[in-house]
């Protein structure tokens, strides 16, 4: 799918094409599954919660300028709908897990196609590693930046805080990782002397 | 050297290096400027280093979940299957509310108690004039201005309160007296549908009284229901519309909301499609408000709310009732006085639950009938009535 065809689609679907409804439902419904599980909740709930946006999107039908808007709009509903459906649910257990359960986590999956198993352990470990040290909140604005590919935004939009404070939670993430391992620097240090000596 | 750490590197190996995989991660410009310095000092590096970076882009997901496309299209199907049902709830929605907008059903216990407050010329009037709704006929009664008696025999008659006339079923009566109440009695097996004077209209289901002024005057528009209605009130800021029961008072609030409810045996319930009513009952005083989708249930001086599908509980008016989880006997009461029909039941009823639809555009015989396919029990024909034992 090109860009301007799925441009072509977006217009049919703001004129109330159902096939293009359709379309965009196949066309979001991995990103959306995807996010909802990042935020800790299982396939049912998710779907569950996809659903209703969908519903919601067919027959309310809000305005949407574009479908980089669109997509969003999407991840938006989708999170307040589960962060609803999970405090109703806190209210019949009576426990209080509402805060707990919608906490981010980023999943590291290496494909089996090429790399060796033992190798798909060690650079699978590498990388959560890197990641442990961040805060729920700054994996959700990394993942929402670096994989899903929204703008600050488009984020502020979707985590509630403004802009400011999600470039910050982003650029202070990326520091918090590339500080966790200090041989960069000292690297440079040393070839520096290297360099030197030779010279 | 930079790139002097890496000498003997396979691209596998970058992807254990913790410098290569935050650069890859995110792509920052000062990671950048050092992996372009690292293959400007080492040529020999950058076909290994392209190649980790396909690899690291191909290879390595992060929160990689996915649904399968038959997944997808079973979520898809199910998708289309609720705008469908959704659709169809919408009609019926629409169809209920017409022109105005308020819809009030609710449903009250046949049994008559001794009015607790007296406030109203209405209450004097169902207090003095109250008709058992069992009474020999089997026609819709309607009486007009005291003992002006109407008889309609139709199943589902249509009456309509104008200004100074009363049309019933298309015809005219003439001369009504604005200042008098009128009664609409409807029989077990009958239905009617009632247009009151500020256009509000009534679904009176089987077996249910009806009181109200003939035009509604003063400060609020007052009628008293003993029986199941279904209600669809026109606003009006300055004149609340008020339901009276025997044991409960209903307000109709807000401006845009439904109201329903649906008699079990004992007690009275409430059902709000939505918008807001506030519901006070005569003993206590205590006041509920209800939100949409929720049911108030009053019974033995308890009042309990709870949330439920509306659809199901104003079906009747469209000729399907539902049934959840209901005890076989409280059915058969249900389906007797729809139809207007005696049922004779044993008490091995009790014991069976039952949940499903009825279309009662079917006969009572074929309705009955069905139902011996799910349950044990035997129906048999009897003295112009029906019979149904367990086996």
């Amino acid at each position: 799918m090109t860009p301007e065809k799925i441009s072509y689609v977006f217009i049919k679907f703001k004129e109330g094409d159902e096939e293009a409804f359709s379309f965009f439902y196949k066309y979001f419904i991995n990103d959306m599954y995807a996010y909802g599980r990042s935020l800790g909740a299982d396939e049912k709930q998710v779907m569950d919660a996809v659903q209703d946006v969908f519903l919601k999107v067919f027959f309310d039908r809000p305005h949407l300028s574009s479908v980089e808007h669109f997509k969003y709009f999407l991840f938006k509903s989708l999170k307040n709908r589960l962060y609803d459906l999970f405090k109703s649910k806190s209210f019949s257990k009576t426990e209080n897990i509402d805060e707990e359960v919608l906490s981010f986590t980023i999943r590291v999956t290496i494909l089996d196609e090429i790399i060796e198993e033992e190798d798909r352990i060690v650079v699978k470990q590498k990388i959560e590693k890197l990641l442990s040290v961040l805060s729920p909140l700054q994996k959700e604005a990394l993942y929402l930046r670096y994989i899903q590919e929204l703008d600050y935004a488009e984020i502020s939009e979707i985590m509630d805080k403004s802009e400011v404070s999600i470039r910050k939670l982003v650029s202070e993430a990326i520091r918090k990782i590339r500080k966790e391992n200090k041989i960069l620097p000292m690297l440079v240090f040393i070839w520096f002397l290297y360099d030197g000596f030779h010279l | 050297m930079k790139g002097s750490k890496y000498q003997g590197y396979k691209a596998i190996d970058f992807l254990k290096d913790d410098d290569f995989l935050k650069w890859n991660l995110f792509r920052s410009e000062e990671d950048n400027a050092y992996w372009a310095k690292v293959m400007i000092d080492c040529p020999e590096l950058k076909p290994l280093i392209d190649s980790a970076i396909e690899l690291y882009d191909t290879q390595i997901r992060l929160n990689d979940y996915s649904l399968s496309p038959e997944q997808v299209r079973i979520y898809h199907d199910d998708f289309q299957y609720y705008i469908a049902q959704r659709r169809k709830r919408k009609t019926l929605t629409y169809w209920l509310s017409g022109a105005a907008s308020v819809l009030l059903l609710l449903a009250v216990n046949q049994v008559f108690k001794p009015f607790v407050r007296q406030d109203s010329g209405l209450w004097d009037f169902v207090n003095t004039n109250l008709l058992p709704v069992d009474s020999a006929s089997k026609d819709i009664q309607l009486y007009v201005s005291g003992d002006q008696l109407v008889t309609i025999e139709e199943k589902e008659a249509d009456i309509t309160y104008n200004t100074d006339s009363i049309q019933v079923t298309g015809k005219s009566l003439a001369e009504v007296n604005t200042t008098d109440y009128s009664r609409l009695i409807v029989p077990k097996g009958k239905r009617s549908k009632l247009t009151l004077s500020d256009g509000t209209t009534l679904h009176v289901n089987s077996g249910t009284k009806v009181v109200y002024p003939n035009r509604f005057m003063g400060d609020k528009r007052e009628i008293y229901v003993n029986g199941e209605v279904f209600l669809d009130v026109t606003p009006n800021q300055k004149q609340p519309f008020i339901v009276r029961t025997d044991e409960i008072t209903v307000r109709v609030m807000g401006t845009k909301f439904n109201v329903l409810a649906y008699e079990e045996d004992a007690g009275t319930q409430v059902v709000l499609a939505s918008g807001a009513v506030r519901i006070t009952s005569n003993e206590h005083s205590e006041k509920i408000d209800l939100t949409p989708s929720q049911l108030y249930d009053y019974k033995a001086g308890q009042a309990s709310v709870t949330q439920v599908d509306v659809e199901k509980y104003i079906s009747w008016i469209q000729g399907i009732l539902y049934v959840e989880d209901e005890r076989l006997d409280i059915l058969m009461t249900r389906l007797s006085r729809y139809y207007g029909e005696d049922i004779i039941f044993d008490e091995g009823l009790i014991n069976q639950k039952c949940t499903g639809k009825v279309d009662l555009k079917n006969d009572l015989g074929e309705v009955l009938n069905g139902l011996t396919f799910s349950f044990p029990i035997i129906v048999k024909q009897e003295n112009g009535g029906y019979r149904v034992s367990t086996k």
